[in-house]
C-alpha cells in the first residue's frame, strides 16, 4: 500500500507536460534539409472542354425577375391555385369584395424612381413553355389589371409590397378557368429597372392572392371570409442571352450552364504532399452577365465520374474552389483548386477523372454567368499557376 | 509463485514500454542526437558518480552482481528547459522514462538482467519564421521541423561474483529504435495550403560491454567498464540507408566509504565519437544530393568526448524506521556533435534522497538535476525531476 501511494505520488509529480518546440537558429540548430518552393505557370493543360445548358431553369429559381432594362428584359409569370368555391360544406362563396395581391421584393435597383409593377392578366392555363415573345401580346392595356407601387429604395430595399385590387378588375373568373387566375408582372420606372421577387421556391414571401369574399346567398353579407391562394406555377421569361458556346465556355445563369474542362497535368501538379497552391486562371470573353451589381461565385468543382453533361460532381464544395465575380466584370478569373489537385494525388484520388466542372456556386440562385475562353484561345486559354515544394531531403540518419 | 508473478509483471512492463527516452534537448537536432544517460534514480542524484557501482544503472554489467534476489526497476523524469540563443528564447518541457530493467540471480554467484535505456535521444522540434515573396505578395512562412524517437539500448547482461570482493560482468547490447521526422510549412496567406512531409528512420546495431568491480580495501572500491559498438545502421522508409561507426566507450570509477552510511564516488568516462565523423559527413553528402559535396566539405565533424562526475551519498536521518540516504553530485560532460562550430558541453548539480519502503521490498529514489548545456551563444538551462522505483518481490 505504501509502495502504491508512493508510485501514485511519483506519477502525479512527474506530470505529462510536453512542449518541445524551440525557435530555430539556422544553420546551427536547423535541420540540414531545406524547403525549396517553386512557382510556375502551366499552359496548354486542357485537352477538351464543353458547355452544357439547362441544369436549373427559371421555374426552379427562388426568385421571379421583372426587368425593363436595355440588356435584361424579363416578365414574371404567376399561375395561382384554384380558389375554393366554399369555405365549408354549407356555405358557398357568393360575392367577392376585393382581391389583394402581395409580392415580396428580395432585391432591386436603387437608381430608378417611381417604380411600379404592372399586373396583366394572362390566360388562366397559359402554356408554361411560353417565351418572352409569346407573352408580349398579353401585355396590352386591355389586360392590365392594376399596378403595384414599389416604394423608393430609401424605404424599401427588400420586403413585402401589397396592392388591393378593386372590384371589377380581378374578381370575375370565367367559368372555364376553374377558379384559376394567372398574372404577368412587368417592371416600370423612371429609368430601366430590375426587381427580384421571391418565388414559390423561396422559403417565404411567395406571391399570394387574398380573396375577400362573402357567403351565398345574399343578403347574408355579414358572413365574410378571406381565402389565401399561392402560386401553383411561377417563373419568368426573358430575352435570351446571345452567348455562343462554340467559341466560349458558359457557366452560370438561368437556365444554368456548366462547362466541363478536362485537364492533362504533369506529375508535379498532382501531388498530395508538396502542392501548396494551384490557381486555375480563366479569361473572360465578355462582361459577366446577371442582375445589376449581382455578386456571385464561379466554382470549379471536382468530378467523380465523367459522363459529360451528366457528370457526377463532388457535393463538397471544398473539392474545388470558387472565385468572386460581379456583373460587368471582365478579365482574369482565378480559382484556387489546390485541394482538388491534392485529392488527385492521393491513392484514393488516383482513379478520379482529371476534370473540373465550371458552374455558379449558387446554381439557380441568381442570373450571374460568365463566358471564358476555351482551350483553343491561345494565350487566353485556361492555365494553371502552381506553387509547390520540391521533395524534401530528410537525410539518413 | 507470487515472486514469479511479480517478476513476470515487471518483465512484461519493461518490454511493453513503447519508448525509452531521456529528457529531450533542442541540441538533439545535431548529429545522431543527444547522448542518453542510463542511470537509476540513485545514480542520477549523485550526478552519475555512483553509476559504475549501481546495480540498477546500465553502464557497468558487473554491477548486476549486487542483486541478491529478483528485482525490477524503472525511472521517470520530467524536465523543464529554458532555451536561449541571442534574442530568441523558449520554455520547454517534457516527461520521459529513460530506464527500465529487471534482474534475477541464477545460483549463488551469477546474476542476469535485462535493461532498456535511452542511448541516443532524437526528440526535438524547432520552428522558424520568415517573410518571403510569393506570387508578388509578402507571405510569412512558419517552418516547423520535428523529430520524435531515438535509439534505445537493450542490454542483456550478466555478472559473476568471483569472490565477495570482485565481480565481473558482460553485456550484449542491441540498439534499436526509430525516429519520425516531420517538416511542416504554414503560410500566413490562407490561399496557400499547409505543407507537411513525414519520414521514418529505423535504427539497429549491436554492442558488447565488459565490466569489473572490486573492493580494494574496507573503504575503497573501484570499477571500470568498456563497451564496443558495431556500426549503427539507419534505414529510412524510402529505402535510403547509411551506416555510422559508433564509439568505443571507456569508464572508470572509484568509491570511498570511510564509515557505514557515508560514501563518496567519482567517475570518469571517454567515448570515441570522432569515429562517427566520416560516416556522418558521407551520409550528409548523400542526402544533400548534387550540392552535397560542397556543403559536406564544411560539415561539422563529431568529436570524442569526456565526462566526469563526483558525488556523495550519506545516510542523514531516519524515516519510517529506515535510514534515508541524502545524495548530491556534480557532473560535466562533453557532447560529440558541435553546434555551428562550437563544441557542446553540459554540466549540472544534482541531489536527492532514497526511501526504503514495504519492509525493504521497494525503494523510491527521488532527485533533481539542475544544469545547462552550452554551445557558443546557445544555452539550454534545465531542471529535471526524476523518480526511480526499485521493487524486490
Amino acid at each position: 500500500m505504501v509502495v502504491g501511494a508512493a508510485l501514485a505520488a511519483a506519477a502525479a509529480g512527474l506530470g505529462c507536460r510536453e512542449s518541445v518546440t524551440a525557435p530555430g537558429t539556422c544553420p546551427g540548430l536547423c535541420p540540414a534539409g531545406q524547403i525549396r518552393i517553386v512557382d510556375t505557370t502551366l499552359t496548354d493543360i486542357v485537352t477538351s472542354d464543353t458547355s452544357y445548358v439547362g441544369y436549373v431553369g427559371p421555374r426552379e429559381a427562388p426568385f421571379l425577375l421583372v426587368s425593363n432594362g436595355d440588356s435584361l428584359q424579363a416578365v414574371a409569370l404567376i399561375q395561382f391555385g384554384a380558389r375554393d368555391t366554399s369555405w365549408n360544406d354549407s356555405l358557398r362563396i357568393g360575392r367577392v369584395d376585393s382581391v389583394r395581391l402581395t409580392v415580396t421584393v428580395t432585391s432591386r435597383d436603387t437608381v430608378a424612381r417611381n417604380v411600379w409593377l404592372l399586373v396583366y392578366r394572362l390566360p388562366a392555363f397559359f402554356d408554361t413553355s411560353i417565351t418572352r415573345a409569346g407573352v408580349l401580346p398579353y401585355l396590352a392595356d386591355s389586360l392590365l389589371v392594376d399596378s403595384i407601387y414599389v416604394p423608393p429604395p430609401e424605404s424599401l430595399t427588400a420586403g413585402l409590397v401589397t396592392r388591393t385590387i378593386h372590384n371589377g378588375r380581378l374578381d370575375g373568373i370565367p367559368l372555364d378557368d376553374s377558379n384559376v387566375v394567372s398574372l404577368a408582372l412587368v417592371a416600370h420606372g423612371s429609368a430601366p429597372v430590375t426587381v427580384a421577387l421571391a418565388s414559390s421556391e423561396e422559403f417565404s414571401g411567395a406571391p399570394r392572392l387574398y380573396w375577400y369574399v362573402h357567403a351565398r346567398p345574399l343578403p347574408d353579407t355579414a358572413l365574410a371570409h378571406t381565402i389565401s391562394i399561392g402560386p401553383q406555377y411561377d417563373s419568368f421569361v426573358r430575352r435570351p442571352s446571345a452567348t455562343n458556346t462554340a467559341t466560349a465556355l458558359l457557366a452560370g445563369g438561368l437556365p444554368s450552364a456548366r462547362a466541363i474542362i478536362r485537364l492533362h497535368l504533369p506529375t508535379e501538379a498532382i501531388d498530395s504532399v508538396g502542392l501548396v497552391r494551384a490557381t486555375l486562371i480563366l479569361t473572360t470573353t465578355g462582361r459577366a452577365q446577371g442582375l445589376p451589381d449581382e455578386h456571385f461565385r464561379l466554382s470549379a468543382r471536382g468530378i467523380i465520374r465523367d459522363f459529360g453533361s451528366k457528370s457526377i460532381i463532388f457535393s463538397d464544395t471544398a473539392a474545388g474552389g470558387t472565385a468572386p465575380v460581379v456583373t460587368g466584370y471582365s478579365g482574369e478569373i482565378r480559382i484556387e483548386i489546390g485541394r482538388m489537385l491534392r485529392v488527385w494525388g492521393t491513392t484514393s484520388g488516383d482513379s478520379l477523372p482529371r476534370a473540373l466542372m465550371l458552374m455558379s456556386a449558387s446554381e439557380g440562385g441568381g442570373l450571374g454567368s460568365v463566358t471564358v475562353a476555351r482551350r483553343t484561345a491561345g494565350a487566353a486559354a485556361p492555365r494553371l499557376q502552381l506553387t509547390y515544394i520540391r521533395p524534401y531531403t530528410f537525410g539518413v540518419p | 509463485m507470487r515472486r514469479r508473478l511479480v517478476l513476470l509483471t515487471v518483465l512484461l512492463g519493461a518490454l511493453a514500454a513503447p519508448a525509452v527516452a531521456a529528457a529531450d534537448s533542442v541540441f538533439g537536432i545535431r548529429g545522431l542526437g543527444l547522448l542518453g544517460r542510463p542511470l537509476s534514480g540513485r545514480a542520477a542524484a549523485t550526478g552519475g558518480a555512483f553509476s559504475l557501482f549501481d546495480a540498477a544503472s546500465a553502464l557497468n554489467p558487473s554491477a548486476l552482481g549486487q542483486w541478491l534476489g529478483p528485482a525490477g526497476w524503472g525511472v521517470g523524469a520530467a524536465s523543464s528547459r529554458r532555451y536561449s540563443n541571442g534574442p530568441t528564447s523558449a520554455t520547454l518541457g517534457s516527461t520521459r522514462f529513460p530506464l527500465f530493467g529487471f534482474a534475477v540471480p541464477v545460483g549463488q554467484r551469477l546474476v542476469v538482467g535485462v535493461s532498456m535505456s535511452d542511448y541516443l535521444n532524437r526528440t526535438w522540434s524547432v520552428a522558424t519564421t520568415r517573410d518571403s515573396t510569393l506570387r508578388g505578395s509578402t507571405v510569412t512562412l512558419t517552418d516547423v521541423a520535428s523529430s520524435t524517437g531515438g535509439v534505445t539500448d537493450l542490454r542483456l547482461g550478466a555478472a559473476y561474483r568471483i569472490n565477495p570482493s570482485f565481480v565481473v560482468g558482460a553485456g550484449i547490447h542491441g540498439l534499436a529504435g526509430s525516429t519520425q521526422l516531420s517538416v511542416e510549412r504554414s503560410f500566413s496567406d490562407s490561399t496557400f495550403i499547409d505543407y507537411k512531409d513525414v519520414a521514418t528512420t529505423a535504427f539497429s546495431g549491436l554492442g558488447i560491454s565488459l565490466g569489473v568491480q572490486g573492493r580494494v580495501s574496507d573503504y575503497l572500491a573501484v570499477a571500470g567498464a568498456v563497451r564496443l559498438n558495431a556500426r549503427l545502421a539507419a534505414k529510412a522508409d524510402d529505402g535510403a540507408s547509411s551506416r555510422v561507426a559508433m564509439p568505443a566507450e571507456f569508464s572508470g570509477g572509484v568509491m570511498f566509504a570511510p564509515v557505514r552510511g557515508v560514501g563518496f564516488a567519482a567517475t570518469l568516462g571517454y567515448q570515441t565519437w570522432a569515429r562517427a565523423a566520416d560516416d556522418l559527413v558521407a551520409a550528409y553528402r548523400k542526402g544533400a544530393g548534387t550540392a552535397g559535396d560542397s556543403i559536406a566539405a564544411g560539415q561539422e565533424r563529431s568529436r570524442s568526448v569526456w565526462n566526469v562526475s563526483v558525488g556523495s551519498e550519506i545516510d542523514l536521518f531516519d524515516f519510517l524506521g529506515q535510514r534515508v540516504p541524502v545524495r548530491i553530485g556534480y557532473r560535466w560532460r562533453q557532447l560529440p556533435f558541435p553546434v555551428a562550430g562550437s563544441g557542446l558541453s553540459e554540466h549540472a548539480f544534482s541531489g536527492g534522497l532514497g526511501l526504503t519502503l514495504a519492509g525493504g521490498r521497494a525503494t523510491l529514489d527521488v532527485g533533481v538535476d539542475v544544469g545547462s548545456r552550452t554551445a557558443g551563444s546557445a544555452t539550454e538551462r534545465f531542471t529535471s525531476g526524476f523518480v526511480g522505483v526499485i521493487v524486490r518481490p
